[in-house]
């Protein structure tokens, strides 16, 4: 690779570490694993093909890296045929790269937060493309509800359940309901336990949000030593939800 | 069908929720619909976690709540909530939801057999509108308990639903329709 970029190997590595944030034998490992991860779950060939086939001296070595990224030995993801996709790492693109060294946002911070008690609704997401539909319809409800606009935390809370990528995960579209009284039958409740978080700020438009999760899924995470500690996401937003000019909002990850 | 009135305080349910169209895929009582996908969905957990909803009520009790919205008329758009009935919002688990219908007085119509899987929505509009009540909420329940033996034994079965009314504005009376 760096033969072909014209760079010595030293600086090669140094400015593709510095700008993917993985070496590239690592990058190497892991785009081999992915592919080979689907594979696995498209087609019945023998585990100990595909290890081989993806350049792995032994079906140890391959079973022993693929754990490592992915949690759980191969056997295990070609029977469950429904595994967490975050964790998969995709081919690097221009736009990918331009967005996770546009500053250093996505250094996060640990937080403890209190219990989040939030009111909203609650859909199952296949394309996140349905998420602004859900505000519009949330922003009704509560026209209808009150009035007191100006004091609205807003959220949105990602839910994984297992299997999410077949048949999708939840998202809810929330408000903080300190400042709701009394029941409203439209809306669902969440409560959220005290949880420690990596907090990352977002900075771009929506569409650009996926960049930012898969930096923090498959970037982030296996580089810290943290584990997640709920299939859980959680988007705050401050009291304005809307995309503006330029939009930026904090995104908490619940770790341990 | 004349059904009973009766007054209920605030209800808090803990379970599952759906908002969409429910029927895209398959309309009517089956498993192949979202409605069928939320019940299996929370009776899974119930039988893996039910130690870890606290404060249940009666485990023999579960409610399907639906709730309209202004887009149910023309895109189907409906919120449905599968759950248990709990005697306060606390201990909840962190994967499941909470629904809090407030105080309210109910039209009860207890359905049996065949007639629980008919089309008892048009009936229960028909008797409101010449009961002289009216809708005091956009949702409705059913409330599924020991009566209730599951959609392939329907016929010793019965269900309750639930409307909330309230005396409507203009009761019609003689000469005046």
């Amino acid at each position: 690779m760096a033969d072909a970029a014209g760079y010595s190997l030293y600086h090669f590595c140094r400015v593709f570490n510095g700008i993917v944030h993985h070496t590239p034998y690592d990058y190497l490992m892991r785009r081999r694993l992915s592919e080979s991860a689907r594979v696995m779950i498209e087609t019945d060939r023998k585990i100990i093909d595909v290890a081989f086939e993806y350049q792995f001296n032994s079906p140890e070595t391959y079973s022993r890296a693929f754990k490592r990224m992915f949690g759980m030995p191969p056997y295990r993801w070609r029977n469950q045929r429904a595994v967490d996709e975050r964790l998969w790492m995709p081919r690097l693109t221009l736009e990918y790269i331009q967005h996770i060294n546009k500053g250093d946002y996505l250094k996060p911070v640990l937080v403890e937060r209190e219990a989040l008690r939030v009111m909203g609704l609650m859909s199952l997401v296949q394309d996140r493309m349905v998420i602004p539909h859900l505000w519009e319809i949330l922003t009704q409800e509560l026209g209808r509800a009150e009035s007191a606009s100006a004091l609205r935390e807003y959220y949105g809370i990602a839910w994984y359940p297992r299997g999410w990528e077949r048949d999708g995960f939840f998202y809810m579209v929330a408000v903080e309901t300190k400042s709701l009284d009394g029941p409203h039958p439209a809306l669902v409740v969440k409560v959220i336990p005290s949880l420690t978080y990596a907090r990352f700020v977002h900075k771009g438009p929506r569409r650009d949000l996926e960049l930012t999760l898969d930096y923090i899924y498959q970037t982030w995470l296996p580089q810290s030593d943290m584990r997640l500690s709920h299939p859980l996401e959680i988007e705050y937003y401050g009291r304005d939800f809307s995309d503006h000019k330029e939009p930026e909002w904090e995104i908490y990850i619940p770790i341990k | 069908m004349e059904p009973r009135i009766i007054k209920k305080g605030q209800i808090t349910l803990v379970g599952f929720s759906f908002f969409g169209d429910p029927f895209a895929e398959s309309g009517g009582w089956t498993e192949e619909n979202e409605i069928g996908r939320l019940w299996n969905r929370f009776t899974i957990y119930l039988t893996d976690h039910r130690d870890r909803i606290k404060h249940i009520k009666d485990d023999a009790c579960a409610y399907e709540v639906h709730v309209e919205s202004e887009e149910t008329a023309s895109k189907g758009h409906r919120e449905i909530f599968v759950g248990v009935e709990v005697e306060r919002l606390e201990d909840i688990p962190v994967e499941m939801l909470v629904k809090i219908l407030p105080p309210a007085q109910y039209a009860v119509f207890t359905l049996n057999g065949e007639q629980i899987t008919s089309d008892w929505s048009r009936m229960i509009w028909e008797w409101m509108s010449g009961a002289g009540y009216e809708s005091a909420y956009e949702y409705g329940f059913q409330l599924c308990d020991q009566r209730f033996k599951g959609l392939d034994n329907l016929e010793g079965s019965e269900l309750d639903v639930y409307v909330p009314v309230k005396p409507a504005d203009n009761v019609p009376t003689d000469g005046n329709r």
